[in-house]
């Protein structure tokens, strides 16, 4: 299905890439990571930079973006999709070319695409060093290297090879840190009151630690709900990372849209079935409602198979939910709204995934587990699990 | 016939043709076309140099990745079908694998922030080439009110406002056909 779909957008491209491939390059930016999802909005980037380093057409930046959506077999078809359409054409028109060498048409056409591939690679230029928020220091990078290659003639190899040099010493410091600062993201100014108050019972500084987010995570978020959760991730995965928070139905007061940040995608998508088609994931959470799928009906072999799916190998599944006691399972659902934790992770392991650790932070010995919320008034016994698709 | 014709010989064999278009993808660093010239011009005498700016002139005409046209246009033309795919694999086989090695190697370090902040470098580096190129072709044109009015549409449209290209290069085309036409390009 991917590989289709690969033969299919690239194919199209082979056709419209008038002066090469550079006047599409922010047409497939817009298609892989936008409509499609393929890659980040920084991956891409990091992608096309291969791509130019590499020796070759350049062309094959499409084969990264294949293997990334597909694997190997996605590599091949995206670059046989790029170039075959439109060398069946060029092939046929190579007869045609002597003929037509004095016609007005071909001049006329000649005349009229050397604007079109101006302005698509100017186009091209400014999409890749503007990956998602606007950074100043891309755009000096950028700006330099255009006017060096304007005023001179030093080989491109050079300009990449400094380039890379000047990006390790201007964007090291601060365009990655390998790990966020969990407690920073959690005081920030512009989080909502409600997000601070559920703070209290939830402590999300310790949840983003255990589950370990870092930048650049593609993140799934299920049964996301208002948002809470799928607002800290976002957050902690940053502009080059994504986050999709999954609703079962569109949510009628759009709460994850009113959150305005970029980088969360919600999506409509059965419990089943949850992850967007097509998207390699780093992580996916399911925060306080792995019980409610007892009494809603939810399939749960389905919902764990499609998340192993979906996951990259390495990815990680993170569950969380109000404890139960031993012997009970699922079936206080909807009423105690408990499940039992080594039902969880039975479940969760029959489809294939390795349970790696239990975070503590959530957990109060004290609950009796035989009421909803405890009596007396404390806080209710929970768990967090973390499994790895192997 | 001039001398320098007088001394072409086009690839004997379809191991010759393969190996020629293999030792221009393997070496191509920072751009196929200057390899491609060296490679069937200087080293090998394959067609004279008028002939290559000619078939180039043609691949870059025409839509699709320029060097890889050309592999398939030159390969008909000395061996038909099995030469265009000849042609085309030689000229893909190296590059793709050292594409692929480059990108699994970069994979395996993405995480790496150093790493990364490199290679976005590089990519920042390659993006202003795109600009650059765009620059140096542009200024032939600028001087034309249609051509620039084209330049700004296209990158207002496709830069700025992410519409797609299927929609804007149909009508972008047809304009400039028309402007074309009327003398204005």
């Amino acid at each position: 299905m991917i590989l289709l779909q690969l033969s299919l957008y690239f194919g199209m491209l082979s056709l419209l890439a008038f002066g090469g491939m550079p006047a599409v390059m922010p047409e497939m930016q817009r298609v892989v990571v936008e409509t499609q999802g393929w890659a980040t909005p920084l991956e891409f980037v990091q992608l096309f930079a291969i791509a130019q380093a590499a020796p070759g057409p350049n062309v094959l930046i499409v084969s990264l973006i294949g293997w990334k959506a597909a694997g190997l077999p996605g590599a091949i078809v995206a670059l046989l999709a790029a170039c075959l359409p439109a060398g069946v054409l060029a092939w046929w028109v190579a007869g045609l070319w002597e003929r037509f060498k004095d016609s007005p048409w071909r001049a006329a056409i000649q005349k009229a695409i050397a604007p079109l591939v101006v302005g698509l690679t100017l186009s091209g230029g400014y999409v890749l060093c503007t990956p998602s928020t606007p950074d100043p220091r891309l755009w000096a990078i950028a700006a330099v290297s255009a006017t060096v290659m304007v005023m001179t003639k030093i080989n491109p190899l050079w300009m990449l090879g400094v380039g890379g040099l000047v990006g390790g010493l201007l964007l090291g410091g601060c365009a990655s840190t390998p790990q966020p600062n969990y407690e920073a993201i959690v005081a920030s100014a512009d989080r909502s009151a409600a997000d601070k108050q559920n703070d209290i019972r939830r402590k999300p500084a310790e949840m983003l630690k255990f589950i370990g987010v870092r930048e650049g995570m593609v993140a799934l978020d299920v049964s996301a709900a208002g948002g809470y959760t799928t607002e800290l991730i976002s957050r902690a995965v940053g502009p080059s990372g994504r986050v999709y928070g999954q609703t079962r139905a569109p949510d009628p007061r759009q709460r994850l849209a009113a959150r305005k940040r970029d980088n969360i995608v919600p999506i409509a998508r059965p419990f089943e079935d949850p992850a967007p088609p097509g998207v390699a994931l780093d992580l996916v959470t399911l925060m306080f409602n792995y019980h409610d799928f007892g009494h809603m009906g939810v399939d749960r072999a389905k919902l764990n198979a499609s998340v192993f799916r979906a996951l990259k190998p390495g990815g990680m599944y993170v569950i969380a939910d109000h404890s139960g006691r031993p012997g009970t399972g699922i079936s206080e659902s909807n009423t105690l709204h408990r499940v039992e934790e080594a039902f969880v992770k039975k479940e969760v392991e029959a489809a294939g995934f390795r349970y790696v650790a239990e975070g503590g932070f959530l957990r109060n010995p004290k609950d009796p587990r035989d009421r909803e919320t405890p009596e007396p008034p404390q806080p209710k016994d929970e768990f967090v699990l973390k499994f790895v698709k192997p | 016939m001039t001398p320098e014709e007088a001394a072409v010989s086009p690839p004997r064999n379809l191991r010759e043709l393969f190996l020629g278009f293999l030792s221009i993808g393997a070496r191509s660093f920072g751009g196929v076309l200057p390899w491609a010239y060296r490679a069937m011009i200087e080293e090998r005498r394959w067609l004279t140099q008028a002939d290559f700016a000619e078939t180039i002139g043609l691949c870059q005409f025409l839509p699709g990745p320029n060097i890889g046209n050309a592999s398939i246009v030159l390969g008909k033309r000395w061996f038909g079908l099995k030469g265009a795919i000849v042609a085309f694999l030689g000229l893909f086989a190296l590059p793709f694998v050292w594409v692929m090695a480059l990108g699994i190697l970069y994979l395996e370090w993405a995480g790496h922030p150093v790493v990364r902040a490199v290679v976005t470098g590089v990519g920042a580096t390659g993006a202003g080439l795109f600009m650059g190129t765009s620059i140096k072709l542009g200024r032939a044109i600028v001087k034309k009110p249609a051509a620039l009015v084209l330049i700004a549409g296209c990158f207002l449209s496709v830069g700025i406002g992410r519409m797609p290209l299927l929609i804007v290069m149909p009508l972008a085309a047809a304009l400039g056909v028309f402007a074309a036409r009327r003398g204005w390009l």
